[in-house]
């Protein structure tokens, strides 16, 4: 059933899916091209975009257009379709933060990046994996949000307030600070405290998707 | 006797109302008009037998299948049309019978072509380009072809204009004689409800006033003009809406009979006339009734 949601999740929302890959493809060309700035900037215009497109566009609006009534008056169990549109909600979120790291791993040079370099200091390899997590930790909530509130307002600001959260902690930590020096060297040595923050991230992630379909279950009310 | 639907000691609290059904148990096979004022219960009603809404008290058993535990299963037996039912605009009909097949198991292609025809519905055309008609057909035509054997509908005329109401609920009328099922139709066109129901339950309030089979309902309900003389006081069993004073009075009786007019004959009232009631005439009579007994009690 889940499966059967996502396909059809992935045919009405087809065009926007042909946008985010035409749009991150062509940031990666340009990124691949010399251009780097450019094409970075456009991966993270999409990123930030579906941050609060996805969960209002696929979960709050079918609440609001009624089509949520059309599906779940069918055979489908409120797990199921929550699961489903966590999955298919981040599926498509990790395609700029797969870019994202492709860009900061394989295209940028370390040089370009770090103290005295590009303005896009935050993508030093080093540091990649923590702020991606980060976003999806983001993500995660608008979706859980969503899928519980049924409500715009509230998404937007569970975008905003984290965003504001973890923008507070990042810049505390950009590459030309003394904690930011600590922590790349840190990587860089493969401490593994890099490694288990990146990974409590993912877990908050996840606990905050699995609290979001726990709780539309136990409500049992799908629809208002 | 086997049910499709049985509901007992049902109360499902809001903030500012409150919907009690003590028993409601439907034979398979019932065609159930549900009447009532807005606001009174029916939409919440058809949403907890479709397991959407869930109650905070009693049993819900539909198709043999007891909620909430079971929801998903029946809804595999349940086909819903309801005016604020939406399909996806940007999707063609053919699409949305492609995806409700894939995930229902009793779907009869056969039977969506047949309805299609019969509607005369564009299968690739988008959802958006429909009327107002045509989308409830389709929506109709998507329920139908899951082969239900419990149809729930509410209210799915209201968003249309009369020409197309009257289209959709003669479509509606031939889909339903054509098989046995058992079907829940909610509306507050009580004629449309005469017209398809062999029982009608009404709400008011959040109450389950009156369930009772059509003929019966309307078999007892009459309105009697009568004459009556100075000083005269209305019998039991009848209901005088007429200002005091006057020689010409209308009657309503929810329990008519040639007995009940000799009682009245006997009270010195002169029977002029006799008239059977609608069914919106007996509900707002009823409606009446229970606005009164509820504000003695309060």
């Amino acid at each position: 059933m889940i499966r059967q949601l996502l396909w059809k999740d992935a045919y009405l929302y087809r065009r926007v899916i042909s946008l985010v890959l035409i749009v991150i493809g062509a940031g990666l060309a340009l990124a691949l091209a010399g251009r780097a700035m450019i094409g970075t900037t456009l991966i993270l215009d999409v990123l930030i975009g579906l941050l609060f497109y996805l969960p209002v566009r696929t979960i709050v609006d079918e609440q609001r257009n009624r089509t949520a009534v059309f599906v779940l008056t069918l055979p489908v169990r409120p797990d199921e379709y929550a699961i489903a549109k966590a999955l298919g909600n981040l599926a498509l979120f990790l395609v700029p933060v797969a870019a994202l790291w492709a860009v900061a791993k394989w295209v940028l040079p370390e040089t370009a990046v770090g103290a005295g370099g590009s303005v896009l200091a935050f993508l030093h390899s080093g540091w990649i994996p923590g702020l991606l997590a980060s976003s999806v930790m983001v993500f995660s909530a608008a979706v859980a949000v969503a899928l519980v509130t049924k409500s715009t307002d509230w998404t937007v600001v569970t975008v905003l307030v984290s965003l504001f959260l973890i923008a507070s902690g990042v810049f505390r930590f950009t590459p030309k600070s003394e904690a930011g020096r600590r922590w790349i060297e840190a990587v860089s040595n493969g401490d593994p405290t890099a490694l288990i923050f990146v990974l409590t991230e993912i877990g908050v992630a996840a606990g905050v998707l699995l609290w979001a379909v726990r709780t539309v279950v136990r409500r049992g009310q799908l629809v208002d | 006797m086997s049910y499709a639907v049985r509901i007992r000691a049902l109360e499902k609290r809001y903030p500012r109302f409150r919907l009690r059904v003590p028993v409601l148990e439907l034979p398979h096979g019932t065609l159930l008009g549900v009447v009532g004022p807005n606001g009174a219960g029916k939409s919440t009603l058809l949403r907890i037998l479709l397991g959407l809404v869930r109650p905070e008290e009693g049993r819900v058993e539909v198709l043999g299948h007891a909620y909430p535990e079971k929801e998903a299963d029946a809804r595999g037996d349940i086909g819903f049309l309801s005016e604020d039912l939406r399909l996806y605009e940007n999707a063609s009909l053919e699409w949305h019978e492609q995806f409700v097949a894939s995930v229902s198991p009793r779907w009869d292609g056969g039977v969506a072509g047949e309805l299609a025809r019969r509607f005369q519905l564009d299968r690739t055309q988008r959802v958006g380009r429909l009327s107002a008609g045509q989308r409830i057909k389709a929506a109709l035509l998507l329920a139908l072809a899951r082969r239900p054997r419990l149809l729930v509908l509410d209210e799915p005329t209201a968003a249309l204009d009369p020409s197309a109401r009257r289209e959709v609920l003669a479509e509606l009328m031939a889909v339903l004689l054509d098989e046995d099922r058992t079907v829940v139709f909610s509306s507050h066109f009580t004629q449309d409800v005469e017209r398809i129901a062999d029982r009608v339950i009404f709400l008011n309030q959040g109450d389950l006033v009156v369930d009772e089979h059509v003929p019966d309902l309307l078999g007892r309900w009459r309105r009697l003009h009568v004459s009556v003389p100075r000083d005269w006081h209305c019998p039991l069993g009848f209901r005088d809406d007429t200002g005091p004073g006057n020689r010409a009075r209308t009657l309503v009786s929810g329990g008519w009979s040639p007995c009940a007019g000799t009682t009245l004959e006997l009270s010195g009232a002169i029977l002029e006339q006799v008239d059977r009631m609608s069914l919106e005439e007996i509900f707002l009579t009823h409606a009446l009734i229970h606005a009164e007994s509820s504000e003695e009690a309060s």
